[in-house]
């Protein structure tokens, strides 16, 4: 008979941790502090952060900035700053949500083809003499967004093509042949218009430049309802992590939820998409980092994936546009900076549990 | 009580008629052990019972068609032991045999306190509490087998599946894993369903052997009027003699030409 040591049964089953949640919020708040204070023109962080809490109710603090100073905090910075807020948490939630339900560390929020079909999207609109509107309707964003979730349904549907079982493996594939077939076209239409290859560059290496609060107010409920849909299959990922036939036979009805998990990050993927461009590598770097950190199960990576992604996104967008200020550098130079090496260290360490 | 029925059970995969009519019943409280050469069909027929392989025929798990079961449902009356675990790298024992409890949760929900203190006895049977902190990754092979039953325990059905249970353990640890499976069965009331491919240890521990030869039911019965030199010549080509020991029968291949 094994001894059991006194402790053994005061195990207690993987939660999320209030420690973790707290480092997630801090980290938020700060990136975010930092995010609204620096910039061409530098504002005082404690005046900031008074200038934000004079905005909430029962709470009234002078700031002391001037007007030109608030107007540069609310118009320009904060919406700004949200944005990469809402980005960052909703392609860290799909990266980490694809690599539970195709069991994949490799994949992104990308995966199935969604990048290469808000490019091609994109490529259209852009090579047809686009004009910014600035409505709610703009063709830029609206196309990235059909190209993207157009692209990843394609790709689901062809993952189960020849009445093969719908197998992460085959969805992969679908994902690489629809992606490869889309960047071919996308790439036959920019070398037929090479005049307006700059502004499909700009698109495919992300930014949030051209941010303001009525891309907030576009994205906010594609945030709420993708992350509330994740979050809720968050203890259903840890089981799929066993495999389609023992999560099967433990009762789970695998293809239905993967339909639902991979309709609501792709969802999520193109709504960032769409006012984002293709930021690459968050939605790897992030939940990797979680998971290394705070443990393997998808209940504590998929809510500080929401935190942490967010704040991660926030910084990139700072050095983004810092660095070289007053000129921008694409934030999606930034996170492939930070992130092809992390890509390199994740290879090395899995292994052989990629695919 | 009948714990499980198949009638003319049909699994055909990519044209290829892997179980071939299958019929048999195994009571409840009885251990049945399908053995049978390689490529028989025993694997898929355990898979056809958990709704993993498309079947034709009827499958009844106490009474109930098994068609007509919600996966969850399913999963409340049949646990399995899989021959080759997916283990999630990083994942502790206590969270891996939590897993059993699935069909009892529903589809967004989290484990209750109940399921807690279910998966913790299912690891007390098994005296694993001490590894409960453990992951499971870092576990030797006759322990992660133990994990593995243990997280069948905890799904509570009463129809246990073990796909070749002793694979790649010592002998030592067949023992051990196969005399821990029969005092389950007998304290927990459980049906035990195996394949094995060691008949003198299928012999010794199953009630009773079902032969399996190209998808077809050629022998089914006591192990001892299985398990005889005349028939694993005629469907496994082998050269055998068997001895009838003091604790079951024991199988002595004979080397050379017959």
């Amino acid at each position: 008979m094994t001894t059991v040591p006194a402790t053994a049964t005061a195990v207690v089953p993987v939660r999320l941790r209030f420690s973790w949640v707290g480092l997630g919020c801090a980290a938020v708040v700060v990136a975010g502090l930092l995010g609204v204070a620096l910039g061409p023109v530098s504002i005082n962080p404690g005046r900031t952060l008074a200038e934000l809490l004079d905005r909430l109710p029962l709470i009234d603090v002078d700031s002391g900035l001037s007007e030109r100073h608030a107007n540069i905090v609310w118009e320009l910075r904060l919406p700004r700053v949200v944005l990469a807020m809402l980005v960052g948490g909703m392609l860290t939630i799909s990266g980490a949500s694809y690599q539970g339900v195709f069991r994949n560390p490799l994949a992104d929020p990308y995966l199935l083809g969604a990048a290469a079909g808000a490019g091609l999207g994109v490529t259209i609109v852009i090579v047809n003499g686009y004009e910014r509107t600035g409505s709610i309707f703009d063709a830029l964003p609206l196309a990235a967004f059909v190209g993207a979730m157009g692209a990843a349904l394609l790709a689901y549907a062809l993952g189960a093509a020849g009445g093969r079982v719908r197998t992460p493996a085959t969805l992969v594939l679908a994902g690489v042949a629809v992606m490869s077939f889309l960047t071919a076209i996308q790439t036959y239409l920019q070398q037929r218009n090479a005049d307006t290859i700059r502004e499909v560059y700009m698109f495919i290496l992300g930014r949030l430049t051209t941010a303001g609060w009525d891309e907030v107010w576009i994205l906010m409920p594609y945030f709420v309802f993708t992350s509330a849909l994740l979050l809720a299959h968050r203890r259903v990922l840890d089981v799929l992590a066993v495999g389609d036939q023992e999560a099967t036979a433990l009762g789970v009805p695998v293809t239905r939820v993967r339909l639902v998990i991979v309709v609501g990050a792709s969802l999520a993927t193109a709504a960032a998409v769409s006012v984002s461009g293709l930021i690459g590598f968050v939605g790897i770097i992030v939940p990797h980092t979680i998971r290394l950190i705070a443990g393997t199960s998808y209940r504590v990576i998929l809510p500080l994936s929401l935190l942490f992604g967010g704040a991660f996104l926030t910084i990139a967008d700072l050095v983004a546009r810092t660095i070289l200020s007053p000129a921008e550098v694409p934030i999606g130079v930034v996170t492939a900076f930070f992130g092809a090496p992390f890509f390199v260290a994740v290879l090395r360490t899995s292994r052989g549990s990629v695919g | 009580m009948t714990a499980l029925t198949c009638e003319g059970v049909v699994v055909e995969i990519d044209d290829r008629r892997i179980v071939d009519g299958v019929s048999l019943t195994v009571q409840h409280g009885e251990w049945v052990c399908i053995v049978g050469p390689n490529g028989a069909g025993k694997t898929t027929l355990l898979r056809a019972v958990l709704g993993l392989a498309p079947a034709r025929g009827r499958i009844d798990v106490l009474g109930r068609p098994l068609a007509a079961l919600r996966p969850r449902d399913r999963a409340r009356l049949v646990a399995l032991v899989p021959q080759v675990p997916v283990v999630p790298p990083g994942m502790r024992v206590l969270d891996y045999v939590l897993l059993g409890r699935t069909p009892y949760l529903s589809l967004l929900g989290s484990a209750r306190d109940v399921d807690v203190d279910r998966a913790r006895a299912s690891l007390r049977a098994l005296d694993l509490l001490a590894f409960a902190d453990r992951v499971v990754d870092s576990l030797s092979g006759g322990e992660r087998q133990r994990v593995l039953v243990a997280r069948a325990v905890a799904q509570d059905a009463p129809l246990v599946l073990l796909d070749e249970p002793t694979t790649s353990l010592d002998i030592g640890h067949q023992q051990d894993v196969l005399e821990l499976v029969d005092r389950l069965r007998r304290e927990h009331g459980l049906t035990v369903v195996s394949t094995m491919h060691d008949l003198t240890l299928a012999g010794q521990y199953a009630d009773r052997l079902v032969l399996l030869r190209d998808g077809r039911v050629v022998e089914d019965g006591p192990p001892t009027s299985v398990i005889t030199a005349d028939n694993l010549a005629r469907h496994y080509g082998a050269r055998v003699t068997v001895v009838d020991g003091p604790h079951g029968i024991v199988i002595v291949p004979q080397r050379g030409a017959s």
